[in-house]
């Protein structure tokens, strides 16, 4: 029942007009990335490769939110929800089946958002090696931790304040990745409260690896995995949270 | 009316808006004229919070944030006025946020270079950046060589630590990964050390920076402004030694002592001195072979303001600014040179003129509203005409220049 759902979640966010629209402001911002990079009294071939890589987080991103608060919401509104929950499927396997199928649709989106990317790099002669790809891989995960974020918060709140939460998170997910080098500003307690509320915020930083990709910065395979699983278990814990909010829920 | 026809009319109209639109927005770049901005550093983050800022894109917004700047470096090439709000000096605070967020970017560490060492000769602020980015990219092999043409032409730590200066050569020669790389360790080293004619000795540094900017760029265009210029000081110094030589050879009196030093066995002291001090009055009694050979025995100065025809004859080049040299009293000058001092001078008052606006909240429409304003216009030089263009202070030349000199290979 799961992948019926995901596989229904997944075709209808794919057809969904934001999702295509935001898939068309990309593709303009990456054929107008090159201008940047030729107004940079450089040979604009690392900017563009940065305004790339940048596009396809923040594109990605915006897919997510949008499309993460817009779902159980629709369901609801369309009233197809009460005709789902009342057959003999528990909510849980709804509320999974739903993220699976909206990250199914996200990874579609950022694939192809790659792909385009690492083409249009090659046509203009940007360097194009295995590690864009990873960062590229990178950046898909930091969309699905943010699509659960997004799931998340369209529990606990509207669809309209769970997209704005939804987003302050992200500014707040990358901001915390630099507090480490800036806490020893703050002493005693003021350190510890501020260590503890990064500390519920997922790091995004984590997913940025496309800033260091761009000069071929290796990274170790070991590197890698922890990266992985670390948004792995920040997906895992908000869809927990998430279902567990859905089950007390009146609908 | 028909609903078919009035469906057709409606379609029809809206292409043609759309069409009108486009045409409205795309003839705005048609007849665009290429604008110089100038501004302050209006947005700088601390180098330290910036990282917060850039929401995990922090290549993307470095590289923003710069070519956003390059507007202060013409602020800064009419102004000079490096001191930003909240303290400090402007470009090293914007480099410190950028480098921060970006350290890999090599394109910084030249700007950086280029900005804080070649227009506010702070070459201590530039050499620091410079070992920054040998530290951050000990493979770049042109940092490496900007930060060793920084110390040999701004420091003499060639001649002052020589021990320093080879170690800093030795920790380059031993980043470069191949034989074949490391000789243009030994090569530079030679090159730069073995210069013939005084008053170019920072003409190598300069041509190795106009090769790594873009024509047509403010970084560009101010290294070609510098080189240049260089030459310019240089052929009309060397052009004012021909003329003294050519004065002392007919019974003139040496002005300096280097002139006496340069033209002690021309000077027949039985001769009775002349009555009228001789001065030249055409450049091209200057191009006296006996002259010259004198002055170079071996060779004519690549770079100098002379040079040979097609028929052996000896020539006198353009300035390198494509205007002719000319006699000034005992001198010789650069009309090209002197042009750009003057537009220099009056870039600033320009600058002035934009303070002076903004204080007063309305743009002057006449040169005599301009000094009304309390902004001291200089004469008219000879063959231009001071007038206001727009918003810019500029002179009109009668005489357009022939070809610069081409500089860049």
């Amino acid at each position: 029942m799961i992948g019926v759902i995901a596989w229904a979640t997944c075709r209808e966010a794919v057809r969904s007009r934001t999702f295509i629209l935001l898939l068309i402001i990309y593709l303009l911002g990456v054929l107008m990335s090159r201008i940047v990079g030729w107004i940079s009294a450089t040979d604009g071939n690392i900017i563009t490769t940065d305004v790339v890589f940048s596009l396809q987080s923040i594109m990605g991103v915006l897919v997510a939110v949008a499309t993460g608060t817009a779902l159980v919401h629709v369901e609801i509104q369309q009233k197809t929800l009460y005709t789902i929950l009342s057959r003999p499927l528990p909510r849980w396997q709804f509320v999974l089946g739903k993220y699976l199928g909206l990250c199914l649709a996200l990874v579609a989106g950022q694939l192809a958002m790659l792909i385009i990317g690492l083409i249009y790099l090659m046509l203009t002669g940007a360097d194009v090696h295995q590690w864009l790809v990873v960062a590229g891989l990178l950046t898909t995960l930091e969309v699905l931790v943010m699509a659960a974020v997004s799931l998340c918060w369209t529990a606990l709140s509207s669809p309209l304040l769970a997209a704005v939460l939804g987003l302050a998170t992200y500014a707040l997910g990358h901001a915390v990745h630099s507090l480490p080098g800036l806490v020893h500003h703050l002493k005693g307690t003021q350190q510890t409260i501020a260590i503890v509320l990064a500390s519920l915020v997922p790091d995004l930083g984590q997913f940025a690896y496309r800033n260091e990709a761009v000069y071929r910065t290796p990274l170790t395979l070991e590197d890698l995995a922890l990266r992985v699983i670390y948004g792995v278990m920040w997906c895992t814990l908000l869809v927990v949270i998430t279902i567990a909010v859905v089950r007390r829920k009146q609908l | 009316m028909t609903a078919r026809l009035s469906n057709v009319l409606f379609s029809v109209s809206i292409v043609l808006g759309a069409v009108l639109l486009l045409g409205w927005n795309s003839s705005r770049f048609l007849v665009a004229k290429p604008v110089i901005r100038s501004k302050n550093l209006d947005f700088l983050p601390a180098p330290e919070t910036a990282r917060v800022l850039a929401l995990g894109h922090n290549n993307t917004l470095a590289k923003l944030r710069w070519i956003d700047s390059f507007a202060y470096f013409q602020y800064q090439l009419d102004t000079k006025n490096d001191r930003v709000a909240g303290g400090g000096q402007g470009f090293q605070r914007l480099y410190e946020t950028l480098i921060e967020l970006d350290p890999k970017f090599q394109p910084f560490y030249e700007h950086v270079a280029l900005t804080t060492s070649g227009i506010l000769g702070q070459h201590g602020i530039a050499l620091a950046f410079l070992m920054r980015g040998n530290h951050e990219l000990p493979a770049s092999r042109d940092l490496w060589r900007n930060t060793m043409a920084t110390l040999k032409t701004f420091f003499q730590t060639d001649i002052r630590h020589p021990l320093q200066f080879d170690a800093f050569l030795n920790a380059w020669e031993s980043n470069e990964p191949l034989f074949e790389e490391k000789r243009i360790v030994w090569d530079w080293k030679r090159n730069f050390g073995g210069r013939a004619f005084s008053g170019v000795e920072q003409l190598p540094y300069w041509l190795d920076q106009l090769q790594r900017t873009t024509a047509k760029t403010p970084n560009g265009d101010f290294v070609d402004g510098i080189i240049r210029d260089l030459l310019a000081r240089y052929g009309a110094q060397e052009l004012s030694a021909l003329a003294a030589s050519w004065r002392i050879a007919r019974g003139g009196v040496p002005q300096t002592r280097r002139e006496l030093v340069e033209n002690l066995e021309r000077i027949d002291f039985l001769m009775r001195l002349p009555e009228v001090e001789p001065v030249p009055t055409s450049l091209q009694q200057l191009l006296d072979p006996r002259l010259v050979r004198h002055r170079y025995p071996t060779e004519l100065p690549p770079y100098g303001p002379l040079s040979v025809d097609a028929n052996g004859h000896l020539a006198l080049k353009s300035d390198p600014y494509g205007l002719p040299w000319e006699i000034s009293g005992n001198k010789v000058i650069s009309a090209g040179a002197e042009r750009k001092k003057i537009e220099t001078n009056l870039a600033g008052l320009s600058a002035q003129l934009l303070t002076k606006a903004q204080e007063q909240g309305s743009w002057p429409e006449t040169l005599e509203a301009v000094t009304a304003m309390g902004i001291q216009l200089p004469a008219s030089p000879p063959g231009g005409t001071i007038v206001l263009n727009g918003r810019e202070l500029i002179v009109r030349w009668s005489a357009e220049p022939q070809t610069p000199w081409v500089l860049r290979k």
